[in-house]
């Protein structure tokens, strides 16, 4: 089959017979992909990786818990259709069905997988498992991903959707909208809210709409760049536009403050950007008991608090780490219950690509044009179809 | 009547003659002072304020008074006079004070320029702990307990038995209401562990607000062995940080919490950047670290990433609101705060008059010999003259 495979840094190549995987585990299920979206993450792995693809304390660059060797099909956010089903999965899952994938793999897959019985990390003993200590993705080191014809996957990461009320060419967005969700559902947000998302990428704008489905109305949205403030302006938010600020954070601030009730600030921010001049501001303009939620990966680079800027307004700092099937589950039920309109998700989609151009038309095109695009999916079919 | 009185920074005295209080609203309450303790707040005034003092020269925002005034905000006393519409309270009644002054007490100074201000954004949701204009009873918004009397509204005057809880007591249910504040913000749930980062007075009212919470293991790491030993006695792991660095005292400590996982929450009750630090690596995924410290303007190195990974919170605690004060009669009430343990926190009682001395300067001068000192006006603690 058709796989675009990572083989190391700036080498992601199109194998036209990678071997097509089947079931071996009895809780395995065969996936017929039907769209991969390409994540920033994608992107990083090519250019600065291998980061998830060689963990440090895997031996012979094998994955520590799959114990899977690191030249896998990339693409951790996809949805597809089952073919085929173990001897002992979920009785809820059915051939035929149209499911989306809960992409990590962690201390929780050891027993599907059937290898060594070892002790999990604290994180995963309880429950924990977005925060594993090993974690990896299926399409990031895992396990071969969904930039690819067919992918075997747990039953326990295989979620189905409704295909009447989420579209097949948008329910690979389930998945950076699980990342989202993960992050707002944190802080138990609700209609009485007024949000501030710092950033309109990828994960910015699904922020949006993971604030939707859960009630909240009044959200601004910070982006410097004109495209993406035109396209989050669509979905019925307040856009600013912090460039004639030219980096003054203290004007910044103000101006933001004013977008806020009575000027007093946001009781929820968003950080999806991760810059010093985000962080700033994402302690600056909350309100008294507010949440500052760091959604972006950042580098290891200290930024500066003043404790007393927390305490003296009991504001408070977090930040919010991958997701798990609850998220994708809730963002499903959001989409059923009209709080996600997939009209308004399917305006994330820039590019719709075929495999056999997804070196150049997906991962280079998007670090080449970042600004034309939010979702590239590559279409594992493409040109067979 | 006698008074402490704070005129200006290094400038406290013993007022012998200082004029006695009145009731003038209609919602006032006279109260007798039995005790008074004396807080870090109250040095910090002595040696650094004015800090909620307003600036020299200038009256306080919303109460519109000048100082000299009444120090002291940890107070427990008697009611001796009530207003012509106090219903809630009578003569005799054993009180603590919710010593606050903040929009919500606009009210009561009508001929205060601000009067018709409208509320700060943290008072108009009710969060009046985190008032733009924050000061206290005895620390710049009026004449506060280092007094024989002082007056103050009756809905700032929480009731509690005195049967159950003794008079010296209960003057340390405010610094407990404090620690309770934090506790009950960091949304802390029965059977979670604690780190306490600093065994002084707040670090060890914090235990009690941890008791009151039905907290499962507390550790309290302190380098000062007095109250290491007064923490243990109090039911604690102890931890002594001293020579270790950062790392080194993040890995032990995580040794100590449940299962090494690390502890569900943290408070930092010294508030310097090695306990900052400590305070949210020694948490488990999703731990809250709460500061309770008051800091100087200060900033400390913070990675973004330290909290994301494991889904950290981090936070801070300011001052408390009525509904603590009534929440830590209620714990020492029913026994989930035990009177007799409160008491070890008592160091000395002194009188009044010796106030400047003893208490002050000796708190300044010999930090780690004490705990809490309480001031009385009581004859009793007058020191017999030979």
């Amino acid at each position: 089959m058709k796989a675009l495979v990572y083989k190391g840094n700036k080498d992601i190549q199109l194998e036209e017979n990678w071997p097509e995987p089947s079931i071996v585990h009895p809780h395995e299920v065969k996936i017929k992909v039907d769209f991969c979206g390409v994540c920033g993450t994608d992107l990083h792995e090519y250019e600065e990786g291998p980061i998830f693809f060689i963990n440090e304390a895997g031996k012979d660059k094998t994955n520590v818990i799959s114990h899977k060797y690191y030249q896998q099909a990339m693409g951790h956010e996809f949805c597809g259709e089952i073919v085929e089903l173990g001897s002992q999965t979920d009785p809820n899952l059915k051939v035929g069905q149209k499911v989306v994938i809960e992409a990590t793999g962690t201390c929780m897959d050891r027993e599907y997988l059937e290898t060594e019985e070892k002790e999990k990390c604290s994180s995963c003993a309880q429950g924990a498992y977005n925060a594993c200590d090993n974690i990896a993705f299926y399409g990031l080191g895992f396990s071969d991903g969904g930039f690819a014809e067919y992918c075997v996957i747990g039953d326990h990461h295989v979620i189905p959707y409704p295909e009447d009320i989420i579209p097949v060419e948008i329910a690979a967005l389930t998945e950076p909208l699980a990342v989202a969700w993960h992050g707002v559902a944190k802080t138990h947000v609700g209609p009485q809210d007024t949000a501030l998302i710092l950033g309109a990428g990828p994960i910015g704008l699904c922020t949006i709409f993971a604030l939707k489905g859960h009630n909240v109305k009044n959200i601004v949205v910070c982006e410097p760049a004109h495209d993406r403030r035109l396209l989050a302006a669509k979905f019925n938010v307040t856009v600013f536009d912090p460039t004639p600020y030219n980096h003054d954070e203290e004007k910044l601030v103000k101006a933001l403050l004013k977008l806020s009730p009575s000027s007093w600030g946001f009781s929820r921010i968003f950080d999806s950007s991760g810059n010093k001049e985000t962080f700033d501001i994402s302690l600056g303009a909350l309100k008294t008991n507010g949440i500052a939620t760091n959604l972006a990966i950042w580098a290891h680079k200290a930024m500066t608090v003043y404790p007393m800027d927390l305490t003296l307004h009991e504001k408070t700092l977090t930040g919010s780490m991958c997701y798990t099937r609850l998220d994708f589950e809730e963002v499903i039920e959001a989409y059923k219950s009209g709080l996600i309109d997939p009209e308004e998700v399917k305006q994330l989609v820039t590019k719709v690509c075929s495999i056999d151009e997804g070196v150049e038309g997906g991962i280079l095109e998007l670090i080449n044009n970042k600004d034309k695009h939010i979702k590239i999916l590559i279409d594992p079919r493409g040109n067979k179809k | 009547m006698k008074a402490i009185v704070y005129h200006d920074r290094g400038d406290v005295r013993y007022d012998p003659e200082f004029p006695e209080p009145q009731i003038v609203r209609p919602d006032d309450v006279k109260i007798k002072v039995h005790y008074c303790g004396i807080c870090g707040s109250d040095l910090k005034e002595f040696s650094d304020g004015p800090i909620f003092f307003s600036e020299k020269g200038t009256n306080n925002e919303i109460s519109d008074l000048p100082y000299p005034q009444c120090m002291g905000h940890e107070i427990s006393g008697e009611i001796v006079g009530v207003g012509s519409e106090v219903d809630s309270l009578v003569v005799g009644d054993k009180v603590v004070v919710e010593v606050t002054g903040t929009c919500f007490d606009r009210y009561r100074f009508p001929d205060s320029p601000g009067f018709n201000k409208p509320k700060c954004g943290s008072c108009l949701e009710g969060h009046y702990n985190a008032c733009d204009y924050l000061g206290l009873t005895g620390l710049g918004f009026t004449n506060g307990g280092c007094a024989e009397y002082l007056v103050t509204a009756a809905n700032k005057a929480i009731k509690f038995q005195e049967d159950i809880i003794p008079m010296n007591v209960a003057a340390l249910i405010q610094p407990i209401a404090v620690s309770w504040h934090a506790v009950r913000i960091s949304h802390f749930k029965e059977g979670h562990s604690a780190l306490i980062l600093g065994g002084g007075p707040i670090g060890l009212t914090t235990i009690f607000a941890l008791k009151g919470h039905k907290s499962g293991k507390i550790v309290v790491s302190e380098p000062a062995l007095a109250r290491r030993q007064l923490a243990e006695k109090l039911g604690c792991v102890v931890f002594d940080p001293t020579g270790k660095t950062v790392d080194e005292c993040v890995e032990q400590l995580r040794a100590l919490s449940p299962n090494g996982y690390g502890f569900h929450h943290s408070y930092d009750c010294s508030g310097v950047p090695a306990t900052f630090k400590t305070s949210i690596k020694a948490l488990n995924i999703r731990g809250v670290a709460t500061n309770v410290a008051v800091w100087a303007h200060k900033a400390v190195d913070y990675y973004p990433m330290d909290a994301t990974f494991s889904e950290k919170i981090i936070t801070g605690s300011i001052c408390f609101v009525k509904e603590d004060f009534e929440d830590v009669v209620e714990a020492l009430h029913n026994g989930h705060i035990p009177v007799e343990e409160v008491k070890l926190l008592i160091t000395s009682t002194i009188h009044l008059e010796d106030g400047v001395e003893k208490g002050f300067l000796e708190l300044i001068n010999h930090k780690e010999k004490h705990i809490k000192i309480l001031f009385s006006p009581k004859e009793k603690y007058r020191v017999q003259q030979a």
